[in-house]
């Protein structure tokens, strides 16, 4: 494919974007830097008067006796095994929707559907009761395991992405002797692999920041997770500590954006061909 | 074929994966505070540590190990501190193991109530006062603590009165509190200065507060003073008036009609003037450190007295405490407790709870620590011994507070199921309407009547 | 692909037969549910307890500190006759929905279909456009948000630049449910980065070919990128109205109570406010389905407009 020439307005068009994306992030990034009570005082200037990295060791040094290493490495492993379990068991179930025409698809296909138009505020407190039944307070247990059970955003795009394969790839397959599953795993799923990809960006990304949810199940600050240590920051009562909070939230964009810059190569590179070609 | 049989198999074994999970655990006994019942999938360290036997019993037999969950909220600060109590109160009862479990401010209450839903109430739980005390009160969850000051487990000999008062309800003591606050007016006494108006003091009265924001207004061209919070001052007004916020049959409020009219008038005139904010100003400044006075683009702000702390580091400079206006400042200001430690009614170890309470109102080793971070302490001796140990800004804060419990009468504990919901009516509809001119204050009055009525009807 | 669709039918002669017998309904329904299991396993596991629960407390008055007590259509009937909050709050929500999403939609297709073409720096520019969206409703967005939106503010200041007087955003009920407008548009990147997968899905040998036979770029913009698209466009139209109405945190965070003067006093937030601070989950459940219902049946309208507009690749497999 001949490289065109960009023109400059699209060039400057995205130029303005990032100032206009990034501005408000560097108003964040920059009262992390500034003490924490000068923060709203200052807060027309966008470059600190002193660069102050006190809120950073201060904030890392979290509560408790649980710094911050904890919380990054407990969020890590809670998202990262929710992030694998929703998008491998989304895919599977999204094949199963769109690929095979099976009796009551359409019933479960809105039924899916219909879990996602209730607030999870609402849902928590009976959730709560029942997975309290099951002895899984105080562990990760509901924030994980429901994940391996398909998320409807995630089945519902694949779905869409499945849906703009040609089925003849599907047929050419079952000819060599591929069934449902081999059909799935060998031609759909690297197919479908950016939409797998940005699944896994907005699976890590969510629950990352998912605050509920630990909130409600977690009670030993050494399971806390990022998210519920930076809210502890914020204290109506007396003094918040506002440095400490940004700073916080600044270090927590990190691995997000990391995540988001290594994945988002797959969604661009992951169509070389569209199979047509065979 | 081969793979369709391995395809089927890992399915089952999903399946069976999840019943297995689902069934697991079911050890978790369904009641009471999670007293020595740790559940399967519960991290170890919920064992007690207790093994070693009695230390000093209490009436010559051991005392058996326990378990107590203790739950509150608040900041950094408070967390390190009172895990160090914690840390205190295990050393001197060996028999007795603490699992603390905190949080922020936000999401307590939600998280504090899908506990109580499914049974899992803490033994030891902070609380507010106000709706949350009647409706916690109200639908059992909290136990009667009288038994325990009766028999001396908790002692309230130095704890003052009039703040006990504040957790009793319908004749139950449901509630200690752990510290106090009091309204106060905030002053930037240079600012005052600087106009040539004169500094408020004990004995003031609103006339002279309107005097000094115009002078200030007219002077120095900043506000004369923020907006008043109807929340917060609107039952102090009353009270100065001899009358209260909510009636005691907890039906609607409990006021004549001209309090709420004077008191808006008085803030809609202000405006007028150009004294006081628009609305849409007031509504910049949410954030505690981005007050008007702390921009010192106002002389005054009117608060809770704990909250002078964050006031004056954000300010940068001193500022000072007094009283709310006269006339009768004394029928109008009230000690309010900063929060409560309240003990689960089903808990299972209730009296060793009442203990650890005990030992955290009336010890000044507690209170070294916290260094009233959770309010100026109640128990007076405690009071007088750490007020010393404090900071300047802290220690105007504690002597406001002795300035303010010899001006100030009881608080009006009569707050009904329902209020929250009449706050907020109050707070974010009804004030806001009438400060912005969309409604007058007359009219005001009369809908915020109704609405109170018809909300506490429905909320008893 | 003409071509293609002939032959597919001649190489499968021989084996029709043994192809129709692995066709069987049952096959189909055997796998079909196999691969759709782990959704069942957790619906019925995990997930419908509690949504049934729900609809229960929707009957009932339940505060969460004592079990629930029967009161039938009580709670509805104050929703629909009584309280004038509840149609404030869909007003606000609907005016919000139909505003903000269409606004990010548009932005994140045009931003789409800018970056895609870009090569260089592509990752630098998806990764920065994205980044709005991954700061999400933080207590460090909304403090930030506000600082922008305040009275000497930034957006206030680049007005008054322009020539515009500036504006009391948060002040003003007229303008505040804008600011929270803006930050939905503000973070359009997921529905960019959704665009862009299926920008990047349609195969250049398309473009190609219908340059060669003399297409324009409007021509093919509208002839080949939008009707390919349209299987994601209705993902994220479906998504995103989902969102919109469902939207809460920011409200929560930025204004906390529908200040000022309710003017973003979203559903869900007031749905919030019974249940937790008011001390009426049941209302609140009841709330909630009647949401349900009007989103469901919204969902429901546009996924059959979309037998009409949306062009899937598969023939049969549908």
């Amino acid at each position: 494919m001949q490289l065109r020439r960009i023109p400059y307005v699209s060039h400057a068009i995205l130029i303005a974007m990032t100032v206009f994306m990034l501005y408000p992030i560097a108003w964040m990034v920059a009262s992390s830097f500034k003490e924490s009570s000068t923060v709203f005082v200052d807060a027309a200037s966008l470059i600190p008067n002193q660069w102050n990295f006190d809120n950073y060791i201060n904030g890392w040094k979290g509560v408790a006796g649980v710094t911050f290493t904890t919380f990054f490495a407990n969020t890590f492993l809670v998202v990262g095994f929710a992030t694998v379990g929703s998008v491998l068991s989304s895919a599977v179930i999204a094949y199963g929707f769109s690929r095979i025409r099976f009796r009551g698809r359409n019933i479960w296909f809105v039924c899916m559907m219909l879990t996602m138009l209730l607030p999870y505020e609402i849902v928590m407190v009976p959730q709560y009761i029942l997975f309290n039944q099951f002895g899984w307070i105080n562990t990760y247990l509901p924030l994980i395991v429901p994940t391996f059970f398909g998320t409807p955003f995630f089945v519902f795009l694949m779905m869409q992405f499945i849906r703009s394969i040609p089925y003849d790839l599907d047929e050419a397959a079952e000819i060599d002797g591929c069934n449902k599953f081999m059909t799935f795993v060998r031609i759909i799923m690297p197919l479908i692999l950016p939409a797998m990809m940005t699944c896994v960006i907005f699976s890590f990304y969510w629950r990352w920041d998912d605050f509920l949810a630990p909130l409600l199940y977690l009670n030993k600050v050494s399971l806390y997770t990022v998210s519920l240590a930076i809210k502890m920051f914020s204290d109506p009562d007396n003094v918040t500590d506002w440095g400490a909070l940004f700073a916080m939230s600044t270090l927590s964009l990190i691995p997000v954006i990391v995540v988001f810059f290594v994945f988002q190569r797959y969604i661009v590179e992951g169509i070389h061909t569209s199979g047509l070609k065979g | 074929m081969n793979r369709r049989r391995t395809f089927t198999v890992l399915f089952a074994v999903l399946l069976a994966l999840a019943t297995v999970l689902s069934a697991c655990g079911g050890s978790k006994s369904s009641d009471g505070g999670g007293s020595g019942s740790p559940s399967a999938s519960q991290p170890a360290g919920s064992a007690s540590t207790a093994g070693s036997g009695s230390g000093g019993g209490s009436s010559g037999d051991e005392p058996k190990p326990v378990t107590l969950k203790v739950l509150w909220w608040g900041g950094q600060t408070r967390h390190d501190n009172t895990l160090k109590i914690i840390e205190l109160y295990q050393q001197q009862n060996p028999h007795v193991t603490i699992e603390p479990e905190f949080t922020g401010f936000d999401g307590y209450w939600e998280k504090l109530s899908a506990m109580v839903a499914g049974n899992n109430t803490p033994d030891v739980l902070q609380m507010n006062f106000g709706e949350y005390l009647t409706q916690y009160a109200k639908n059992d969850v909290l136990a009667d603590l009288n038994p325990f000051v009766q028999s001396g487990i908790i002692d309230t000999s130095k704890l003052d009165a009039g703040i006990m008062e504040s957790g009793v309800v319908d004749g139950k003591l449901l509630g200690i509190p752990l510290g106090m606050n009091a309204l106060t007016v905030i002053y930037d006494p240079d600012l005052i200065q600087k106009a040539g108006a004169k500094e408020p003091a004990l004995g003031w009265t609103w006339d002279d507060f309107k005097e000094i924001a115009r002078t200030v207004h007219k002077n120095l061209g900043i506000y004369g003073s923020p907006t008043l919070e109807a929340n917060n001052i609107l039952e102090y007004y009353a009270r100065q008036n001899g009358q209260k916020f909510f009636n005691d049959e907890g039906t609607g409020v409990g006021y004549e009609d001209w309090i709420f009219i004077d008191y808006f008038k008085l803030q809609v005139e202000l405006i007028k003037e150009g004294v006081m904010p628009t609305l849409d100003v007031m509504q910049q400044h949410s954030a505690l450190e981005d007050q008007l006075i702390v921009h010192g683009k106002a002389p005054f702000d009117v608060r809770w007295s704990n909250q002078v702390v964050a006031l004056s580091k954000a300010a940068n400079r001193p500022l000072k405490l007094t009283v709310l206006p006269g006339p009768n400042t004394e029928k109008g200001l009230f000690l309010k407790p900063s929060m409560f430690f309240s003990v689960a009614k089903n808990s299972k170890n209730a009296e060793e709870a009442a203990k650890f309470i005990n030992f955290f109102v009336n010890s000044l080793e507690v209170e070294q620590i916290q260094k009233g971070e959770r309010g100026v302490p109640i128990n007076s001796d405690i009071r007088e011994a750490i007020s010393q140990q404090l900071d300047e800004v802290q220690k105007n804060m504690f002597e406001y507070i002795d300035l303010a419990a010899a001006n100030s009468s009881p608080i009006d504990t009569n707050y009904p199921p329902g209020s929250a919901e009449v706050l907020s009516l109050l707070g974010t509809d009804i004030e806001d309407r009438i400060l912005f001119d969309e409604m007058s204050p007359e009219e005001g009055e009369k809908k915020f009547r109704e609405q109170t009525a018809e909300i506490l009807a429905r909320k008893r | 692909m003409a071509t293609e669709q002939a032959a597919a039918p001649a190489a499968g002669t021989v084996f029709r037969a043994r192809r129709r017998k692995r066709k069987t309904g049952g096959y189909r329904n055997l796998t079909g549910y196999a691969f759709i299991s782990p959704f069942l396993i957790g619906f019925f596991g995990l997930t419908i307890i509690p949504i049934a629960m729900t609809l229960y407390l929707s009957f009932t008055d339940y505060n969460m500190l004592r079990p629930p007590e029967w009161i039938g259509l009580e709670n509805y009937e104050r929703m629909f006759t009584k309280d004038e909050k509840f149609w404030h709050a869909l007003r606000v929500t609907f005016f919000y929905t139909f505003t903000a999403v269409p606004f990010r939609l548009i932005v994140a297709l045009a931003i789409a279909m800018l970056v895609a073409k870009i090569i260089r720096g592509a990752g630098f520019y998806r990764t920065v456009l994205y980044l709005p969206s991954i700061i999400g409703g933080s207590v460090a967005v909304a403090v930030m948000w506000r600082q922008l939106f305040g009275l000497e503010g930034a957006i206030n200041t680049i007005l008054r630049w322009i020539g515009l007087p500036g504006v009391s955003w948060l002040g003003n009920p007229k303008y505040a449910i804008w600011t929270l407008i803006l930050l939905y548009g503000w973070q359009f990147g997921s529905s960019m980065l959704i665009f862009l997968a299926g920008l990047k899905n349609i195969p250049h040998e398309y473009y190609e070919a219908a340059s060669v036979d003399g297409a324009g770029k409007i021509q093919m913009f509208f002839r080949i990128t939008i009707p390919l698209l349209t299987p994601v466009i209705l993902f994220n139209v479906v998504i995103q109205l989902i969102n919109g109405f469902l939207a809460f945190t920011p409200a929560y965070v930025i204004f906390g109570d529908g200040r000022p003067l309710g003017a973003t006093l979203m559903y869900v937030l007031y749905l919030f406010q019974n249940a937790f601070t008011f001390f009426d989950m049941g209302y609140a459940s009841g709330m909630a389905w009647v949401l349900l219902v009007i989103v469901g049946v919204l969902t429901a309208l546009i996924f059959k407009s979309s037998e009409y507009w949306v062009h899937y690749e598969t023939k049969g497999g549908r």
